[in-house]
């Protein structure tokens, strides 16, 4: 039962993790396309189904 | 302070002084992705671990996408080192036969190694197999290592590059940094501790007869190979429970002294790393010499403060300065090889980065003397701070200096070209308020916390506070050292220090990688008569100032509950 509390607590804890990067995410806002340069490597996306960035 | 403190205090400033613009410019090399004499050897092996792994290493990522591949890769890391505690009695290479670990020593452990803090709740060598010690805890101090210097990567590219998404490839950074950087310089060194004496054997404990007659247990293991990573990595968990001070791990005054250097040396090279990756090395030298200028501040101020003893002690007639007939010194707490100028230096260096090791007990230092490692990681552990983490802290401070002066001019701050902004603003204050946050309100949780009162603290008074603060703010800014003085090994205290351990570690991270975010889209503004230069002796000594203000305002308090009532009450 120990075990199951501690899973529970790291998991819990990396969830306010991923809602705290999404929250830096808010803060610094949407890309301002003036900005950019758009000669660039490809880009890895955020998204649900791709949350680590690994390619393949 | 004795000739022989002098002369190990000059000789480890010149080694660190020649070396380590050499190894900060490999180092730039490596992140840099230039073209390397010794790619012949590294690349096989990192093109082995991409396809193994399914990662394109010309895929790179923005900043959120790469903060979630450091979360990803921590869980998982935690994940298996839990498991493994928690089964290493069925598990192989366990000459000692060491029992499986509890759940809540086993969360503590794991967090511990996965966040680069290294805390000891448990005493390695009458707790852990040789499997966990080594495919465990060691795997995890060279990943958590490379993953904290990966990140400093990532921001250093968003200051460094303007105009675009992408912060690089955390899989990369990781691979690059532990191939390239840890792996081989950690083989080396682990070579040249076995010659000062470092143990590195599969044993377990060895039985001997003593010469009064008595049997005595001599634990054995896998300890110099461990050693290197936990000194070069600035993780500082060590085989033995009492860490550095163990004849095993540090066995003479050369290998205290090559273990100091390799606490320091990346720390410190990472800034001349930065001034590379940025194209201006006048950036670097400034951030080195603010590193320099504090640890050396601090290192100077254990060293005198251990050197002069207890001054209650002077009046009963206790000779504490060294001499013919005392050559320890004050020796209180000490190893007598390392004496009270060893051991000052040391803690100031291990506190200064997140190392955490220790080659003395600082629980029996003199009350100022004992402040010293104490305020030293309030700071934020910039001097140099940890492999990677240092660098990160200490360019956030320098946004906030930037800032500061931007406002006391009335113009907008820039650092290296690039505006900050009300968003760069946001997240520095994230950064900076997290760590006291999660300290001081833990501090305060757990004194109403009564298995705190009736199992964890053995000394009354400011004393037992001040091992109460210390075990608290070691765990919140990863450092790892222990004051002593307290039983850790409760539920509460390895719960609560865990908490600190992770919120002080990916609460940091996130943000700094949201920092590197928001600058990597920025255009550079060229100079102007308003700019603020951020290479000169005034922005040093700026910076410096906020350093010390931004630690001194939050934590002058507690500190004045702790070692300073207790330093007065002399």
């Amino acid at each position: 039962m120990a075990d199951v509390w501690v899973l529970l607590l790291v998991v819990g804890f990396f969830a306010v993790c991923v809602a705290l990067a999404r929250g830096c995410d808010r803060i610094i806002g949407g890309d301002d396309a003036s900005e950019l340069d758009e000669s660039q490597p490809p880009v890895a996306q955020a998204s649900e189904r791709e949350p680590t960035g690994v390619a393949g | 302070m004795t000739a022989a403190g002098w002369a190990q205090l000059i000789a480890l400033i010149v080694l660190i002084g020649v070396t380590a613009p050499l190894l900060g410019r490999y180092i730039a090399n490596v992140y840099g992705g230039g073209p390397s004499r010794l790619e012949r050897v590294f690349g096989p092996v990192e093109r082995l671990v991409y396809r193994a792994c399914r990662v394109d290493p010309e895929r790179e990522q923005r900043w959120n996408v790469y903060a979630l591949s450091v979360l990803a890769f921590s869980v998982v890391g935690f994940l298996l080192l839990y498991l493994m505690q928690r089964v290493q009695s069925g598990l192989p290479f366990n000459p000692t036969n060491m029992a499986n670990v509890a759940p809540a020593l086993s969360l503590n452990t794991a967090v511990s190694f996965v966040t680069n803090t290294n805390w000891q709740s448990y005493a390695g060598e009458t707790t852990l197999s040789h499997l966990t010690q080594m495919t465990g805890l060691t795997v995890q101090q060279f990943v958590s290592a490379a993953a904290g210097m990966a990140v400093m990567a990532a921001l250093i590219r968003g200051l460094a590059r303007a105009g675009q998404r992408t912060v690089g490839n955390f899989w990369v950074d990781l691979v690059r940094t532990t191939i390239r950087i840890l792996l081989p310089i950690s083989f080396v060194f682990a070579i040249v501790l076995v010659a000062t004496g470092v143990i590195q054997n599969t044993h377990g404990f060895t039985e001997v007869h003593t010469v009064s007659g008595a049997t005595q247990q001599i634990p054995g293991g896998p300890n110099a190979s461990m050693e290197s990573i936990k000194q070069l990595g600035t993780n500082g968990g060590d085989f033995f429970n009492v860490n550095s001070a163990h004849p095993f791990s540090n066995p003479t005054k050369l290998s205290d002294f090559l273990e100091l250097y390799a606490i320091l040396i990346i720390p410190f090279a990472l800034a001349f790393t930065f001034g590379r990756m940025v194209k201006d090395k006048r950036q670097g030298y400034a951030v080195f010499t603010v590193m320099f200028m504090l640890w050396l501040t601090f290192s100077l101020s254990a060293m005198f403060l251990e050197a002069g003893g207890n001054p209650k002690l002077d009046t009963r007639g206790v000779a504490q300065t060294v001499s013919a007939s005392s050559p320890g010194g004050n020796a209180e707490g000490k190893e007598v090889r390392f004496g009270p100028t060893g051991s000052g230096l040391w803690a100031a260096s291990t506190t200064g980065t997140s190392n955490g090791s220790v080659n003395s007990m600082h629980d029996s230092y003199t009350p100022a003397g004992g402040m010293v490692p104490l305020v030293h990681m309030k700071l934020g552990e910039v001097s140099p701070g940890g492999v990677g983490v240092g660098l990160n802290g200490l360019l956030i401070l320098a946004i906030l200096a930037v800032f500061i002066a931007g406002l006391m001019v009335g113009r907008t701050p820039e650092y290296l070209g690039k505006k900050i902004q009300a968003a760069e603003v946001k997240l520095v204050a994230i950064y900076i308020l997290v760590m006291p946050a999660v300290v001081l309100t833990l501090i305060a949780i757990s004194t109403f916390v009564r298995s705190v009162s009736d199992i964890s603290l053995l000394n009354p008074g400011a004393h037992g506070f001040t091992e109460f603060i210390y075990a608290f703010t070691s765990a919140g800014n990863n450092n790892g050292s222990a004051f002593a003085g307290i039983t850790a090994n409760t539920a509460w205290m390895n719960t609560a220090l865990a908490v600190a351990m992770l919120v002080g570690r990916f609460f940091l991270i996130i943000p700094t990688l949201a920092l590197a975010g928001a600058l990597v889209r920025k255009r550079r503004v060229p100079p102007s008569a308003g700019t603020f230069p951020t290479h000169t002796p005034l922005f040093v000594v700026l910076v410096i100032g906020v350093v010390a203000i931004v630690a001194a305002l939050t934590f002058l308090p507690v500190l004045a509950l702790g070692p300073i009532v207790e330093q007065l009450k002399i």
